[in-house]
């Protein structure tokens, strides 16, 4: 029925699974519910769990963001480079680099370890009576 | 600090000229922000780097103004305020007092619509943490950089936590179907991973997507939320398929493992051979045949899923078997429902 070496098999299984990914996207909303319901226990709870995956999934940059941000460093959020082990980035002002992994959400590299050196050097006194 | 003071509907003699009625502009922009900025430089930066990220932009000198506006034109795609604003802009203000209206401001907005995407510019401040701010404003955004890249990236997340909140249920459950169906696909590169951090990455690289398009994945506000993580997703599961034909080279510092008592272990001792072992054709091929197995007995939904093996589009399909569109839609639903639903309760949600 099928070819047998390897890739075919591997080629064979991508070709359905998008075939079938790709016709859920046109489902009218009544009928995915109707679908969804009768493999999963709890709808609402189902789909708010997507939401909440989402959700977390866009704070967790943020948090990394602030966190570098609290110690001086300058990131720029839309230049994290993407590899294999994670993102990283590096602070635009002392070049320290900070990396991220999505599947642990850890957050390591020299950024961390001390306040950014080069913050005050070029910076404007801001209003200091605040 | 106070952040009790309210911020009243009436406006008192000398305060700012009543905003104008709404522009053609603006209500046929897609985007809309408020800007709340007392500044009149600052405020004319922040204008133009709202109105170069496409937003049609109405801006008031202060809270009292920024309310009043927000409560007449409101929601906004964006709400970006600074911290320190007066009450009203005019004369009688003591330059030397600081004026730091800003956060009532956002909280007073958050009473009237939670959902409204706020950023708050501290732009008096060098870190965040310097920012004082009352516990139920600790989540809301803040702009410590002057730079447009921070202010690009606050804008994204504001928009993307706007899309994520709009989503339906159905919106939801399709994404994920979506995700669970691309991670069975997967097969081995799926590296233990599941259809949730299939759908984390698809976030991750919408939200750097803005300025890397090599890494990220930019949204075009055209296509709708759902049909843009869909599309990410679909990237990123073949570049995670791609990743595992190349067979990225490692460090073997990377791939060090200890264990328990910081004893290192060679990664050799574990490697797999380059051959594919014999007992891997024979799982792939049961698995192929469990497939068929669960749809014993349904021949439409056999027919349908050897017309997508073979190649067939849609029409060919129901061509080839003589199946009409609601015979062809409801196999694919059974297959869909057999493929997702086969493991429920036992040890498959989409992980590979």
């Amino acid at each position: 029925m099928m070819a047998e070496d390897k890739s075919s098999r591997e080629e064979i299984l991508e070709r359905v699974t998008s075939h079938l990914a790709d016709s859920v996207l046109t489902l009218p909303d009544e009928s995915i519910l109707a679908e969804a319901g009768e493999t999963e226990a709890d709808l609402y709870k189902d789909a708010e769990h997507v939401r909440l995956v989402l959700s977390e999934a866009s704070q967790v940059l943020e948090d990394v963001s602030r966190r570098l941000s609290n110690m001086g460093h300058v990131m720029n959020p839309n230049y994290w480079h993407r590899d294999h082990r994670g993102f990283h980035t590096k602070c635009l002002n002392c070049g320290s680099s900070v990396s991220f992994k999505p599947a642990t959400h850890e957050v390591q590299g020299g950024a961390l370890n001390a306040p950014c050196p080069a913050t005050n050097e070029y910076r404007i006194p801001k209003r200091a009576n605040l | 600090m106070g952040f009790l003071l309210s911020l009243s509907d009436n406006t008192p003699p000398g305060s700012p000229k009543p905003s104008l009625p709404p522009t053609r502009s603006i209500n046929a922009s897609p985007k809309s922000a408020l800007l709340v900025e007392s500044d009149e430089c600052l405020s004319n930066f922040l204008r133009r780097c709202l109105k170069d990220e496409g937003y049609a932009v109405r801006i008031a000198s202060g809270s009292e103004e920024g309310l009043r506006l927000y409560r007449d034109f409101g929601p906004f795609n964006v709400v970006l305020i600074n911290y320190c604003i007066p009450q009203r802009k005019g004369f009688g203000i003591d330059p030397l007092v600081p004026q730091t209206k800003g956060i009532e401001l956002a909280l007073a907005i958050r009473d009237t619509d939670s959902s409204q995407g706020i950023i708050i510019a501290a732009l008096a401040f060098r870190r965040p943490s310097e920012v004082p701010r009352p516990p139920e404003a600790m989540h809301i955004p803040l702009l410590v950089d002057v730079g447009v890249a921070q202010l690009r990236g606050l804008l994204e997340k504001v928009e993307v936590d706007r899309a994520i909140k709009a989503l339906t249920s159905a919106d939801l459950l399709r994404l994920q179907r979506f995700a669970k169906l691309l991670v069975r696909g997967l097969g081995r590169a799926a590296r233990g991973r599941d259809w949730e951090d299939l759908l984390e990455e698809a976030l991750y690289r919408t939200l750097i997507g803005a300025g890397d398009t090599q890494n990220g994945r930019h949204w075009n506000r055209k296509v709708p939320f759902v049909q843009h993580l869909a599309g990410a997703m679909k990237s990123i599961a073949s570049v995670w398929r791609r990743q595992l034909r190349e067979k990225e080279p490692y460090l073997m510092s990377e791939l060090a493992v200890y264990d328990a008592e910081g004893q290192e272990h060679s990664p050799i001792d574990s490697a797999p051979s380059s051959c594919v072992p014999a007992d891997r054709r024979l799982i792939e091929k049961a698995e192929e045949e469990g497939v068929f197995a669960l749809l014993r007995g349904d021949a439409n939904a056999s027919q349908v899923l050897q017309g997508i093996i073979d190649g067939l589009k849609k029409n060919d399909i129901k061509l080839t078997y003589g199946l009409d569109e609601k015979k062809y839609l409801a196999a694919m639903r059974r297959i869909r429902v057999k493929l997702l639903g086969r493991n429920r309760g036992g040890n498959d949600d989409g992980r590979g």
